[in-house]
């Protein structure tokens, strides 16, 4: 919505659809375009629409309403074997009943490719995906790794020109994951197809994704690059799901001469940048983004944006920590530093910390 | 406490082979009733198979004329002719009318409950005594039946035919229809048990419905098919009374065979063939379990 595709075509196009299960609505009037060559995340927490929305690209469900077009022909109601639309599970879905040259072979064999060629060209993708000489092998014999690169070869081998990732790196432990990330952003550069890639695992769509749409309850809630998803979130539910932020409740109240917006909020006044945007009214709320990691440890007066609060609790992730805080009024937020600003004077539960950021480190959302 | 604990960690054989011992135990009550029901019954049977025959009852001389009269009997391998050609043809009459049933049920329906009592109606049968399920063919199908009468009335038959009871095309129907609910189950429990991504990943990868049945589907139930056809063979072997009944004897089957030797109480004639037809169901048993590398799959 930000910002379209590149102009080198358009592979996957969703144009309000919407998707109702029953009563309930799974996805509701999504609109987005992928584009040729890139890789696009969808992501949002379980039960977002997430998975029905891929499964949709593949035909694997019908849309109960909008139109989608693969290559710009319009598929809405396209049988899934009569798409080029091959996906990637979680579960990584490899068929027991065949050694690995027959999984990987098996698209082509579906498209009548004589035995012989579909063989080399099963052998040529084990070897592109690091897993040459097995072809032998059954898939109950590799681990999650191993079978997740095969489940890759097997979507690959047709030369598809866009791949479906339903939560493929979901089964894999942490160091596999970021691995195969790597591994799946070199092969996508090598063979220049789109990839449509879905996720609960933010870390994971920043790591890959030229672009994110973030979805909510069925309905798309942002669609950018991971730097404006991550830096600009535009709704609160983004705010609230990509990143660490905080989420403070304020009341615009009028510009300083210098052009800062001033608010009002539980924890005091502050100063902020105006939306570029819109201008804000005065009395009108808003909701002050605060980034866990914007906020740090301040002397009296170093910045116009300062508060008091106690340490609630800690929780260590490598050398960065996350401090729970509680403000004087009773607001809880995080707070993230370098885990040396304790070292020697290590923090308890009810000590004492002047909090503040700077100027242009946090934004005003409506 | 800490003991099973520690013996159930992987990696620890000693105190796993401690345990399983104990597991072993739960058998025993199951190992005992094998070996009274079964194990003790069957030895009496092959020993009186070596016995001696005579018009009064059987005298312990041990002899192998039983067997020699059997396997040199014209009557004897027409009959396993026949029984094996029932079998075959029983066994794909089920699984031609089994599949689509189980495939219908596990696929189509998609309300759990509703799926569940379907499979429990195709055993509703099972709850009305075997006697009562047979006798009501005669009604049904038999010279003054409700077919015949209808037949007759609407004028496509001029007079009743034998043909719906007493023949082996209506012996062979009943054995389809008694039977193949132990088709539909074990396929059923198969498909139910299939990752539903394996048919996506199937579709997916640009297979047509009936490709994805032919080279996915079909493949990963085999064992499930295979189970129904020991259950169902292994029932079809020992079936005595359906050829009587909706047969009237005229299409004697090997188990029918037995029990008329055994109704005039030529024990050990008929405890030689009871022999055969244990040994031949066994080796049609594992042909199956062979043929199907049920061994590999299970």
């Amino acid at each position: 919505m930000v910002d379209e595709p590149e102009a080198t075509g358009v592979v996957v196009e969703f144009e309000h659809v919407s998707r109702f299960f029953g009563e309930a609505v799974a996805v509701d009037a999504v609109s987005f375009a992928v584009g040729q060559g890139e890789f696009f995340s969808i992501i949002g927490p379980s039960g977002s629409g997430k998975t029905t929305t891929v499964r949709m690209i593949a035909g694997l469900e019908v849309p109960t309403d909008g139109t989608i077009r693969l290559f710009g022909k319009d598929v809405t109601t396209l049988a899934p074997h009569k798409r080029d639309t091959p996906m990637v599970f979680q579960s990584y879905a490899l068929f027991p009943h065949m050694n690995l040259r027959d999984n990987v072979a098996y698209g082509l064999r579906m498209r009548r490719v004589s035995k012989s060629q579909r063989n080399a060209r099963a052998d040529e993708l084990l070897e592109l995906v690091g897993m040459d000489g097995l072809g032998e092998r059954r898939a109950d014999q590799l681990s999650g790794g191993q079978q997740q690169r095969v489940a890759l070869a097997r979507a690959l081998a047709t030369e598809p020109r866009v791949v479906l990732l339903d939560e493929a790196l979901g089964a894999l432990d942490a160091a596999l994951r970021v691995e195969m990330q790597g591994e799946l952003k070199r092969l996508q550069d090598q063979l220049g197809c789109s990839f449509v890639h879905v996720t609960h695992d933010q870390s994971e769509a920043i790591a890959m994704a030229d672009r994110i749409l973030v979805l909510n309850e069925g309905r798309v809630e942002q669609v950018g690059t991971p730097a404006e998803v991550f830096a600009k979130p535009e709704t609160r539910f983004v705010a609230s799901f990509v990143g660490q932020n905080n989420l403070v409740d304020a009341i615009s109240h009028g510009s300083t001469d210098e052009g800062l917006q001033r608010v009002h909020t539980a924890l005091g006044e502050f100063l902020v940048q105006p939306p570029t945007k819109h201008a804000l009214e005065k009395g009108q709320p808003v909701t002050l983004v605060l980034r866990a990691d914007a906020l740090r440890r301040v002397t009296p007066r170093e910045t116009p944006n300062e508060f008091e609060a106690t340490v609630a609790g800690a929780q260590y992730s490598g050398a960065r920590v996350t401090l729970l805080m509680e403000a004087s009024d009773g607001t809880e937020f995080r707070m993230e530093e370098h885990e040396s600003l304790s070292v020697g004077a290590p923090l308890r539960p009810g000590d004492y910390l002047l909090v503040g950021w700077d100027i242009g480190d946090a934004y005003l959302m409506k | 406490m800490t003991r099973t604990r520690s013996s159930i960690r992987v990696g620890s054989p000693p105190a796993r082979v401690g345990l399983e011992n104990r597991q072993a135990w739960l058998a025993t009550p199951a190992l005992l009733w094998i070996l009274l029901g079964l194990v003790v019954p069957l030895t009496a049977i092959v020993v009186f198979s070596f016995w001696t025959g005579s018009s009064i009852g059987m005298s312990s001389d041990l002899t192998t004329s039983n067997y020699a009269n059997i396997l040199t009997s014209d009557t004897f391998w027409g009959t396993v002719r026949w029984t094996f050609r029932v079998l075959i043809i029983v066994l794909l009459s089920v699984t031609l009318l089994g599949l689509p049933v189980a495939y219908f049920t596990a696929r189509v329906i998609t309300v759990e409950w509703i799926r569940t009592g379907l499979i429990f109606l195709l055993f509703v049968p099972f709850l009305v005594s075997y006697i009562i399920r047979m006798i009501t063919w005669i009604p049904l199908f038999g010279r003054a039946g409700i077919v015949n009468w209808t037949l007759t009335t609407i004028k496509v038959l001029d007079a009743p035919s034998d043909f719906l009871l007493y023949t082996s095309p209506s012996m062979i129907t009943a054995l389809v229809f008694l039977y193949v609910a132990f088709m539909v189950g074990p396929v059923y429990f198969k498909l139910q048990q299939l990752d539903k991504d394996l048919i996506r990943a199937a579709q997916n990868l640009g297979a047509s419905p009936l490709r994805t049945f032919l080279t996915v589907e079909l493949p990963l139930i085999r064992p499930g098919i295979v189970i129904g056809w020991l259950f169902v063979s292994v029932m079809i072997m020992s079936d005595f009374a359906t050829e009587r009944i909706v047969g009237g004897g005229l299409s004697p089957m090997l188990a029918g065979t037995v029990w008329r030797r055994a109704e005039v109480l030529l024990w050990p004639q008929a405890s030689a063939q009871a022999v055969t037809l244990v040994i031949l169901t066994l080796a049609l048993a594992s042909g199956l379990i062979r043929f199907a590398q049920l061994d590999q799959d299970l």
